[in-house]
């Protein structure tokens, strides 16, 4: 079809090319002399194609393709003739190919040559700007229905549940929180370490709301032209209003809300005027009723304090690395459609998992049934059961991968390699040369340093040894003098070990 | 208006053999490429003698029926990381580069035996329009060929010579490949100003040849 079409341009073109050299180039041989009764014969039997009035006389071209010069000027009476038959009569000198005289006519193409092409690059350039409009629209999508999910796929976060179900109350029944007197949330803050769940918090509201969800990430607001932050955020509460009541989801709201007049250069830059344009869509003189906005980032410190004041983000919800019981419901969740042979239990593995956060933990399951599917690769055909052994050796492989080694860590003494590990588990409490102490599980230890996280709450510290005044077991015995311990921590066993 | 449509016509019709030659030398181009495993051009369907698959608005049909000197077709792209791995991707460069002109020489050298077996010598005149057709082609593609070998940026020839400059020359090579296309623009106007014909030498060639072997 395609070689078919091709052949055809072809052959069009080329009937083109031999239609016009027919019809226009007369620049032959000399053309033979002709009086003027061989003229009139073939006038008369209509087979003059074309006739040019020359100096010399008039040159005419047949049906036969032959040309004949008349001498002398065309007769008045022929002329009419010719008129009344349909031949065209051109005026001066034939055209020969490639001759000088386009010369004359070169200034004008040229100048007509330079506009015209200025014209489609102006018209292509615009194309690509065509779009500005569109720049100022807002990024947020509607979550397409396979992306939502329920509480139900959310274990743990009891808190923010609360919360969020409030919203979904108020939306659903909007007129008894009316007859109540009670406003709901005009935003909500979902803060906490990155893996917790803030925005699969998030996607299960989306999913109990029934309301219009529109989401997008900060840094959506964000572009290269000053205005267009504000000019997108303004479109969004705008898109959003026009579907009250609905829910928008700001995902890292970092991204453009943090603390005015921190940046470099000034204080008056993009990002500060999305800020402040979400400031005033959030809660000023054109607040916009009937949306409730969810926010969520891991960096709530540097959030500007006007974002963070009642009427905007009014609710701030913690999130935090599961405890036990929920990660007792986590792992259930994420067991979904796995199976566990009969000497793992969630208990076990609740213990197993430890300071892991739900992402790590659907990581670790998923780790351990990949190992599973691996080891049982021989017997094809048989169910494929997460025995305890597969689940130790996806621990370990995710403490290697956490392991509490960062990249300051990593600057600090290049790779994991040069540290070691502490057999199990190893809580400790370390207090410094100045006094300070610091109690949680040690991560890992080398020469210089040694890495703790620390008990309630997320943070590990990295402690270099020279400020270590001693290291105590928190649950098993000393097995070594504290100063010992300092050089190697994992005297230290952990109870039962020991 | 007489003389301009005359003119339009004239310039419409020196022009199709040009935009077919263009076409068999991009063809030969993606051809190419799309043979020694990058399919770039092919995905981009320039793997076709279709003149429409290779316009170039401006190059392609504005300059030239203004009658400017100059005219470019819009260039097969060639990803030579895309290569087999049993070839060089400068030996494929080579390659690429080298089928274009190739082409246009085979193109010529079929057209003008299409002249000797259509008839003795040629007339290149309106009177013998099929003739004069492939006599453009001939010229055209020998005056393509030609052209097209000058190894100047952004020419086939400068791709060759890429290819082949040894690195004792690069340094000089690479600060003429900056300068080139100013040069050969200015050239060409300047020669087309000056009025000489570009290949007029060419033509009474070709003329003497065809004329010599059909006699």
């Amino acid at each position: 079809m395609k070689k078919l079409g091709t052949a055809l341009v072809w052959i069009v073109l080329i009937g083109l090319f031999l239609v016009l050299v027919r019809a226009y180039m007369d620049d032959g041989p000399e053309p033979a002399g002709l009086n003027h009764a061989g003229f009139q014969a073939y006038m008369e039997r209509g087979m003059i194609r074309w006739a040019r009035l020359t100096p010399e006389g008039t040159l005419v071209g047949t049906q036969d393709g032959r040309r004949y010069l008349i001498e002398g000027e065309l007769d008045p009476s022929d002329a009419s003739e010719l008129a009344r038959q349909g031949v065209p009569i051109r005026a001066g000198e034939p055209r020969s190919r490639g001759s000088g005289s386009s010369w004359l006519l070169m200034p004008a193409l040229i100048i007509g040559g330079v506009i015209l092409v200025l014209f489609i690059f102006l018209r292509r350039a615009r194309g690509q700007f065509m779009g500005y409009q569109s720049f100022t629209k807002s990024r947020a999508r509607i979550l397409p229905e396979t992306r939502v999910s329920t509480f139900d796929d959310v274990g743990g976060c009891l808190g923010a549940k609360t919360v969020l179900l409030d919203v979904v109350s108020y939306l659903k029944d909007t007129a008894r929180w009316r007859a109540a007197g009670a406003r709901p949330p005009r935003g909500i803050l979902l803060e906490g370490a990155s893996g917790c769940g803030k925005t699969l918090l998030a996607r299960a509201l989306a999913g109990e709301a029934g309301a219009k969800f529109f989401y997008l990430s900060a840094s959506e607001f964000v572009e290269l032209f000053v205005g267009v932050g504000a000019a997108r955020v303004r479109d969004t509460f705008e898109t959003a209003s026009k579907q009250a009541p609905s829910i928008i989801f700001i995902d890292e709201l970092d991204a453009v809300g943090r603390h005015r007049g921190s940046g470099l250069g000034g204080s008056h830059d993009e990002r500060e005027q999305t800020l402040n344009q979400l400031l005033v869509c959030l809660d000023g003189l054109e607040a916009y009723d009937g949306i409730i906005v969810l926010a969520a980032t891991n960096r709530s410190d540097v959030l500007d304090s006007a974002l963070l004041r009642p009427g905007r983000f009014d609710r701030r919800i913690q999130i935090d690395r599961p405890t036990p019981d929920e990660r007792v419901e986590i792992l259930r969740i994420h067991l979904k459609g796995k199976t566990l042979a009969g000497d793992a239990s969630l208990e076990d593995l609740a213990g197993m998992t430890d300071g892991f956060n739900g992402a790590e933990i659907e990581s670790f399951l998923n780790e351990a049934a990949v190992i599973a599917l691996r080891r049982t690769q021989g017997e094809p055909g048989a169910a494929v059961r997460i025995e305890a052994r597969d689940l130790q050796a996806a621990l370990t492989a995710a403490r290697n991968h956490r392991g509490g080694f960062d990249s300051v860590d990593a600057i600090l003494i290049g790779s994991t390699s040069q540290v070691s590990r502490p057999p199990g588990r190893a809580r400790a409490r370390i207090t410094l040369r100045d006094g300070a102490a610091v109690a949680g599980e040690i991560l890992w230890a080398n020469a210089e340093f040694v890495k703790v996280r620390q008990e309630g709450s997320s943070g590990e510290v990295t402690i270099p040894k020279l400020q270590v005044q001693s290291i105590v077991s928190l649950d098993g015995t000393t097995a070594a003098p504290p100063a010992e311990a300092v050089a190697d921590p994992w005297a230290i066993r952990p109870s039962g070990t020991a | 208006m007489e003389v301009l449509e005359e003119l339009l016509a004239a310039r419409v019709a020196g022009f199709i053999p040009v935009l077919l030659s263009l076409s068999v030398h991009e063809w030969a181009h993606a051809w190419t490429a799309l043979r020694l495993g990058d399919d770039t051009a092919a995905r981009l369907g320039r793997v076709t003698m279709n003149p429409f698959a290779h316009v170039d608005p401006v190059g392609t049909l504005i300059l030239p029926l203004l009658g400017f000197p100059i005219g470019w077709a819009k260039p097969v792209p060639v990803n030579p990381i895309r290569f087999r791995r049993d070839i060089r991707m400068g030996t494929g460069i080579l390659l690429v580069a080298a089928a274009g002109p190739a082409s246009n020489i085979c193109l010529a050298v079929a057209c003008g035996a299409g002249i000797l077996a259509l008839q003795e010598g040629i007339t290149g005149s309106a009177q013998d329009p099929i003739g004069l057709f492939l006599f453009q082609m001939v010229l055209i593609n020998v005056v393509l060929a030609a052209f097209n070998m000058l190894p100047v940026p952004p020419l086939d020839g400068s791709r060759i010579v890429d290819a082949l400059v040894p690195a004792r020359f690069r340094p000089a090579w690479e600060s003429f490949s900056r300068v080139g296309p100013i040069l050969l623009i200015v050239a060409i106007v300047a020669i087309h100003a000056a009025g000489w014909g570009l290949f007029d030498g060419i033509q009474e060639g070709i003329e003497r040849l065809l004329a010599g072997d059909g006699a």
